[in-house]
């Protein structure tokens, strides 16, 4: 009688979940809620049979101790699992079902088990968050995010960066009386560091576009940012936009001349400049001439 | 100017509101708006003189009104109850969620309401919780896995509606913290305006749209962020 309802549905993963135990309907958790879980009946498979599920997921690993704070995970199978505590009441049980695929289609691991959602904290919604709430919260995940970078786990890192921003973003539009113009400078520098580690993420993955429509951000509030600079050259020259590349990396070296990492972009990009200025001038002869 | 000019002008700028008004109330997708309080008050004067005579205007109105035991009674008795509608489809959980009656909601919830119904017009209870900004509506429909991408017959999404008030923040937080809606953000609506469009010309909040922003929102290289065997496979 009790259906099964889709928690989450992308071509790539379906996340599934069908109520076993009916739970406290006025008690849900949300953002930053503390909760404790017991998951049994754990199963995972794919087209072989039994399998692993990753070694990097918290929830489903063998010294899991219950909590989970919603919110705060890294691991893309930890996090859509959150998908379905924040469809959860306090008390509920229900069957859940996970399944992930690759890009032509396949299968790759398909995990079950019970969720018992035996307590949750209840929070502020983030609507009813403190500005200074929302800053806190806003540099705990971009802390999180420069460890990930650390570890190179870029795209986790990416999304830590993401939820930073929104946090960050939430404080807007900035109210003078609340807000004295220092804490407001604290705010932009925080906004130009999240841009700057964003772009970082995307160039990784050859993201040029994004990577330059960050750095933007970053230099339209701090024009003078020397990584927002360095990274944007990166961008237009992966962009093969090599004259705004490479005024960019010119102004780095005014500002920082010692800067290992430009001077290389520099020096990788002077022969083509070099041509482009060739062509120009012989062009601007031949119309002169 | 004389004391006549300036009733002049006054008297031509109350025709222009009326005339707004009737245009909107005439224009389905605004007509929401006028949820009036006369029309509840009719209703009560009805209900009152014999509410048990027709159990499905009951438990509408014990949604409305945030009669939490008749409603409770009203459910135990006949718990196919929870899925009445009214004559413009409204359930007894639109009710609650335009009326910001949380406890109602829950409780209708337990009793199996549907947060994907739809009234006449397309437009779920959650629709009807980002309209007037019940954000405390908003936040537990999303929970009980209400689609903040779903399209009414105008093609407006609980976004949009949320996005064309002027008092919108708390229920745009709620929204643009969410992972899924970078798309739905710049997806335009009949009239072709998106949520940030629509935000833009009505009031303050358009910044927070930044939230949604694609180049910090995903890798798009990568279809979906999240999934590593998407990656393992390009």
């Amino acid at each position: 009688m009790l259906e099964e309802v889709i928690v989450s549905s992308r071509p790539d993963r379906v996340i599934r979940k069908k109520l076993k135990n009916p739970g406290d309907y006025t008690i849900v958790p949300y953002e930053d809620s503390r909760c404790k879980i017991k998951i049994t009946n754990l199963a995972c498979t794919n087209h072989l049979g039994k399998c692993e599920i990753e070694p990097e997921s918290k929830v489903f690993s063998t010294n899991f101790d219950g909590n989970v704070l919603i919110g705060d995970s890294d691991f893309f199978i930890d996090k859509d699992f959150e998908l379905i505590l924040q469809q959860m009441c306090s008390g509920e049980t229900c069957e859940v079902n996970m399944v992930y695929r690759d890009g032509s289609g396949e299968l790759v691991k398909e995990i079950s088990c019970d969720v018992e959602l035996k307590e949750v904290t209840e929070e502020q919604l983030i609507s009813d968050w403190s500005w200074e709430r929302l800053m806190e919260a806003s540099i705990h995940h971009k802390e999180k995010g420069v460890e990930l970078v650390k570890e190179k786990r870029i795209l986790d890192a990416f999304r830590r960066f993401s939820k930073a921003l929104k946090m960050v973003v939430a404080i807007e539009p900035i109210d003078p009386e609340i807000i004295d113009e220092e804490k407001a400078v604290a705010i932009t520098d925080l906004k130009v560091k999240l841009y700057n580690n964003l772009a970082h993420c995307q160039l990784q993955y050859n993201e040029y576009e994004a990577a330059l429509d960050l750095c933007n951000r970053a230099i339209k509030y701090d024009p003078e940012n020397v990584k927002a600079l360095y990274r944007r050259s990166l961008a237009y020259t992966g962009l093969e936009m090599y004259v705004e590349a490479w005024a960019d990396i010119q102004r780095v070296l005014q500002i920082t001349p010692a800067e290992k990492a430009a001077v290389q972009q520099s020096r990788h990009l002077k022969p083509i400049i070099d041509r482009i200025n060739e062509d120009y001038s012989s062009v601007v002869k031949k119309m002169f001439s | 100017m004389s004391d006549e000019d300036d009733s002049d002008v006054e008297a031509k700028y109350f025709k222009e509101i009326s005339d707004e008004i009737q245009t909107l109330k005439k224009n389905p997708e605004t007509s929401g708006m006028f949820v009036s309080g006369w029309d509840d008050a009719d209703q009560d004067v009805d209900l009152v003189k014999d509410p048990k005579a027709n159990p499905i205007d009951h438990v509408l109105w014990a949604a409305e009104h945030n009669k939490l035991d008749t409603l409770r009674e009203l459910l135990v008795a006949k718990p196919g109850l929870v899925h009445s509608r009214d004559s413009d489809g409204y359930t007894p959980l639109h009710r609650a969620a335009y009326s910001n009656h949380l406890d109602a909601i829950s409780l209708l919830l337990s009793f199996g309401a549907k947060v994907s119904s739809k009234s006449e017009l397309g437009w779920t209870p959650l629709h009807s919780a980002c309209n007037w900004n019940n954000y405390h509506i908003v936040a537990r429909l999303l929970a009980a896995g209400a689609d903040p991408a779903a399209p009414s017959e105008g093609v407006q999404t609980p976004l949009h509606l949320a996005s064309h008030l002027s008092h919108c923040k708390s229920t745009l937080l709620l929204l643009l913290l969410r992972e899924d809606l970078v798309e739905v953000a710049r997806k335009p609506n009949n009239s072709g305006e998106t949520p940030e469009q629509l935000a833009r010309g009505h009031g303050i909040y358009a910044p927070l749209f930044e939230m949604v922003s694609p180049a910090s929102s995903y890798v798009s290289s990568l279809a979906f962020t999240c999934n590593r065997y998407l990656q393992t496979n390009k």
